[in-house]
């Protein structure tokens, strides 16, 4: 897939528990504008938002996924073909913090990526407003990255865009490195298989739609 | 529907197929978009999405192969938006282009896909086109392809939804607060009320295609088909959020036009699953705000929904979200909602319990849960709220003539909820006393329900420390717990023997520690009355629960005991206490038939009077052991209690220093008698060497805190243990005693009990030996053995330590060990 003149399409999935500002974050970064109202997420979506990088245009696609299981009903086949995976917790609330483990387990099993150890995570503690109420330092977060595999920590507020924009241009030059190292996480080059597609489809019952 | 369920295997291989020719087709895709060929581009585009017309794979196969075929689709917009942006009149050719593919599936993906990049490229109108892409959506009708196709489209033109009315400042200003990078807006058509209207009708279909997608297929599928239903349901949702997530949707808009709309959809679908998730959906995805301003409306499709649908869920999950914002905003300024916002919950929950006669009593119960939960937590102060709640629930019990509600059943467990709320809200049970109602519901509940709530209410009490201060405490808390107080009508017979039984009068004795008044007279008038209700109780319950109050008046008796100053009846104020604790006693005695643990509370009894000195003290001490003796004598009849019993005796005996004389010979006496009575010789050996130490180590009112020494006594009592043991005819048991005898011998020797004769210690010492000769080889004798060789070389020492105290007769004797008996006070 060379040609430095295609527009590079990255996406990026956010995960994390129910309530710590997945899509506060999605927001902020893309439309920059912050709702203190809880609005549950249902299922997954994107909002996509130009990033330059080193003069190279790239499109980055935000999927903002619901926290809540029973929200997921069609299951997680979103998570395929990320380039990056965000989780998120809430720096004061320490439940959301324990739940990482098992989100980015979860997602090393679902999207099942060729490399999982090198797979780029970004861990985002959001809600650093809140000093006064923080259950999570910055130190356990901090340590808990480095148990993984030295992920990039950030500590932000979607509420007052603290460190939102650095966070997601790591992320973005995380995801982009990538890339272009040619070690494609999922193989995109198919194989030598051609298949006629008119044998198939013609077979179906009548209806054309 | 799909034709061919299959298996997981069979569907993981046609997705393997379809995903195979994706790829592939995704990739010629590429190539020649690569190459600036845009054309074959779509075609191979085309040929991608043909795939979507499968018919073979349930909802989550079909995700995947849907999750796949946008992501190529998403390469497919970024490429043609950069390739198009400069000269968009270009993108028309394609628009009619592919409007000639003969399938409608890959056409109408890709001519969403091109809509979206007319829009994003600012050609067209905006309004039109999202008009246009929804309206040609109702070409397919097939259920699943339709909702996955109406959810790319709504996926696909989310950046573009008109939101906010466009002047060109605000869009400067937009554009200007935009991070570097970020696409700018051009001034485009449409406002927020198109994007509504947008998101409304496809909301509209896609929960047709839904709805409908049940009547497909044979009737024995049935079940499948509504797993599968299940499964879509997100892509509904998804509109709602959809329209959740407008900046430009006002609070008026919301309540005027939207709401409005989706639940006119909502009821007028007459499906469960539907209802039940979507009316779900609106909970969750809105704002609260919204939610307040809508109650009555939201509450009133509520009661129009089909009466499968499980209102309770919805109604908890509402109730709990505000319950949660109105008590988060409480430090801010309150919404002005919230102040009704209990009484319409409550009015409703009526309405609806009334309406829906077939609502199971467990779901009345759990809504009156979430009711008490908002009136607790919201309401705090408002306690006519919560009991306005319970009566609401017991009327409804009472309609239904419900009675003895299982503690474990359905209905019980919902009933414990509600009744442990106030309990961990309040910290403070006392408190439920001024919900009248609460304890009239709760005695709805069979015996094990009414005492497990009771015991629920004893642990918060023991971990809050709730002090029951007053009379009107102590009342209160013993009215709430009634169950576990006395028999109840309702108890079964086997109650007595359960481990909860026994746990739960542990935890009463517990609560009776937390009465506490303000001063000794007050104190003492509440364990009285305390008493009086427990001595209801019956023998079963007096056990666990008069002991407590003893304990309670003889710290009392302590705490009183330095304010002889403060108090001029002090004396009789005391003695008064103690009178209180025999009768106490005396009824666990007799009731309660029990022996050695009123035996022990007497001498503890004894042991606290003796350390006040108050008038006459020695009168009380008297009693309490005398009343322990007789216990002894009449009501202990096992040997080895007996002998327990005994040393305990001994052992407060020689603890108490203001008996008279004359007193405590009548006490010792009788201790040296019921040594003599017990029934078996080495029993009786081993206590009168038990006994024998009265006379040695105990002290009376004369002898002014000096132990007796009375030498003669003691050895008459160790020779009539030698007597006995004599006449033991078990060899080696007979060995043990001449062993402890001869340590006792030795003890009182060392310390210089004159009347003891050496010549009388030697010659039990050579019958021990005799004995020991004739002792069979076995492991006890041996030991035995090695025990005797220890009792005469100690006996040695004892004899160079007596021989050398006479040699320096002046000096004062040194610090003895205790005598080798087990006497100890309690």
């Amino acid at each position: 897939m060379s040609g430095t003149r295609k527009k590079a399409l990255l996406k990026v999935i956010i995960l994390g528990d129910s309530g710590v500002g997945k899509t506060s974050l999605m927001n902020q970064y893309v439309n920059r504008r912050f709702s203190n109202q809880y609005k549950a997420t249902i299922g997954a979506d994107f909002l996509t938002r130009d990033v330059n990088i080193d003069d190279r245009t790239v499109t980055l696609q935000i999927w903002d996924t619901a926290g809540q299981e029973r929200f997921q009903s069609l299951g997680v086949a979103f998570y395929r073909g990320a380039d990056c995976c965000v989780l998120a917790f809430d720096v004061t609330n320490a439940a959301s913090f324990k739940s990482l483990d098992s989100w980015r387990d979860e997602f090393l099993i679902q999207a099942s990526p060729r490399d999982p150890d090198h797979f780029p995570f970004v861990l985002l503690g959001n809600k650093v407003d809140l000093e006064s109420q923080r259950a999570v330092s910055s130190k356990r977060a901090q340590s808990w990255c480095q148990t993984k595999g030295n992920i990039p920590y950030y500590e932000v507020s979607a509420k007052e865009a603290l460190n939102v924009e650095a966070a997601f241009l790591a992320i973005a030059r995380d995801a982009l490195a990538r890339e272009s190292q040619e070690t494609n996480d999922f193989p995109e080059f198919p194989d030598q298989i051609r298949l006629n597609p008119n044998q198939q489809n013609q077979q179906n019952s009548g209806c054309n739609c | 529907m799909y034709e061919n369920p299959g298996n997981t295997t069979d569907q993981e291989k046609f997705l393997d197929q379809a995903i195979r020719v994706v790829k592939a087709e995704a990739f010629e895709m590429k190539r020649c978009l690569d190459k600036g060929k845009t054309m074959d581009a779509l075609k191979h585009a085309l040929q991608m999405l043909n795939e979507m017309r499968t018919s073979e794979l349930s909802p989550k196969f079909y995700y995947r192969l849907y999750m796949d075929s946008m992501h190529e689709l998403q390469c497919l917009e970024v490429n043609l938006i950069q390739e198009y942006a400069q000269e968009p009149s270009k993108l028309g050719n394609l628009y009619e282009c592919v409007q000639y593919a003969s399938a409608i599936i890959p056409r109408l993906y890709l001519l969403v896909t091109i809509g979206g990049v007319f829009i994003k490229c600012g050609l067209g109108s905006r309004k039109e086109i999202l008009k246009d892409l929804v309206e040609m959506c109702r070409g397919v009708q097939h259920p699943l392809r339709g909702l996955f196709l109406r959810n790319y489209l709504m996926q696909c033109t989310r950046s573009v939804l008109p939101d906010f009315p466009e002047t060109e400042e605000m869009l400067a200003t937009h554009n200007n607060s935009l991070p570097k990078g970020a696409q700018k807006l051009k001034p485009r058509d449409g406002t927020v009320e198109d994007t509504i209207d947008f998101v409304l009708i496809n909301f509209a279909e896609m929960n047709k295609l839904w709805v409908r997608m049940q009547h497909q297929g044979p009737s024995k599928e049935r079940e499948k088909r509504e797993k599968d239903r299940l499964e879509l349901r997100i892509l509904v949702g998804t509109n709602l959020v959809r329209l959740a997530q407008l900046e430009a949707l006002t609070e008026e808009m919301y309540v005027r036009d939207v709401l409005p709309s989706i639940l006119e959809q909502i009821v007028s679908c007459r499906d469960t699953i539907s209802q039940e998730y979507l009316m779900e959906c609106v909970i969750q995805v809105f704002a609260d705000e919204f939610h307040l301003a809508t109650l009555n409306e939201f509450l009133n499709a509520c009661g129009q929904l089909q009466q499968e649908v499980n209102i309770k869920i919805l109604l908890i999950a509402l109730v709990d979200r505000l319950a949660l914002y109105t008590n988060s905003s409480i430090e801010g300024s309150p919404a002005p909602a919230r102040m009704q916002l209990f009484e319409i919950f409550s009015e409703q929950a009526t309405t609806l319990i009334k309406n829906r006669p077939d609502m199971p009593m467990d779901d009345i119960v759990a809504l009156h849960v979430s009711l008490v939960s908002l009136a607790v937590k919201c309401y705090p102060d408002r306690l006519d709220y919560a009991n306005m709640t319970f009566f609401g629930l017991r009327q409804v019990i009472e309609e239904k003539g419900i009675t003895n509600i299982e503690a474990f059943g359905k209905v019980g467990r919902e009933l414990t909820k509600l009744l442990n709320i106030p309990i961990d809200e309040y910290r403070n049970v006392l408190r439920l006393s001024e919900l009248p109602e609460y304890i009239k519901v709760m005695n709805y509940f069979d015996y094990r329900g009414q005492c497990n709530i009771a015991a629920y209410m004893i642990q918060n009490m023991l971990e809050e420390e709730t002090i029951l201060r007053r009379q009107d405490d102590v009342d209160a808390a013993f009215s709430l717990i009634g169950s576990l107080l006395k028999d109840q009508d309702n108890q079964p017979e086997n109650s007595y023997d359960t481990e909860e039984f026994t746990d739960e009068q542990n935890l009463v004795a517990r609560l009776l520690h937390l009465i506490r008044a303000d001063d000794v007279d007050s104190q003492f008038l509440l364990l009285n009355s305390a008493r009086k209700v427990l001595g209801e109780g019956g023998p079963h319950r007096l056990r666990y629960t008069l002991p407590p109050i003893i304990f309670e008046l003889y710290r009392l008796v302590l705490q009183f005991a330095d304010m002889k100053e403060e108090d001029d009846k002090w004396d009789a104020k005391i003695r008064k206490m103690f009178v209180c604790a025999m009768g106490t006693i005396g009824a666990l005695v007799s009731t309660a038939e029990l022996a050695e643990l009123p035996m022990k509370l007497y001498l503890n009894g004894a042991i606290t009077a003796d350390r006040v000195p108050f008038e006459d003290n020695h009168t009380v001490v008297y009693e309490f052991v005398s009343k322990a003796l007789s216990i002894l004598e009449d009501d202990v009849p096992e040997s080895r209690d007996r002998i327990r019993c005994l040393q305990l005796t001994v052992g407060t005996l020689l603890k108490t220093t203001h008996l008279p004389g004359e007193n405590w010979q009548s006490l010792a006496n009788q201790a040296v008698f019921a040594a003599a009575k017990m029934f078996k010789k080495p029993d009786q050996v081993r206590s009168f060497i038990t006994v024998a130490s009265l006379y040695w180590h105990g002290k009376t009112i004369e002898t002014n805190g000096e132990p007796l020494k009375d030498g003669k006594k003691v050895v008459d009592i160790l020779r009539k243990a030698a007597k006995t043991s004599k006449e033991c005819l078990e060899p080696l048991v007979q060995q043990q005693l001449f062993i402890q005898l001869l340590s006792a011998y030795t003890y009182y020797y060392e310390d210089n009990c004159s009347e003891i004769n050496i010549d009388h210690i030697e010659e039990l010492i050579n019958r021990t030996k005799d004995n020991a000769v004739q002792l069979d080889i076995s492991a006890e004798a041996d030991s035995l053995e090695k025990q005797l060789e220890e009792a005469i070389r100690r006996l040695q020492l004892a004899k160079i330590s007596v021989a050398a105290a006479q040699v320096v007769a002046s000096r004062t004797e040194p610090d003895l060990p205790q005598p080798p008996s087990e006497n100890e006070g309690l």
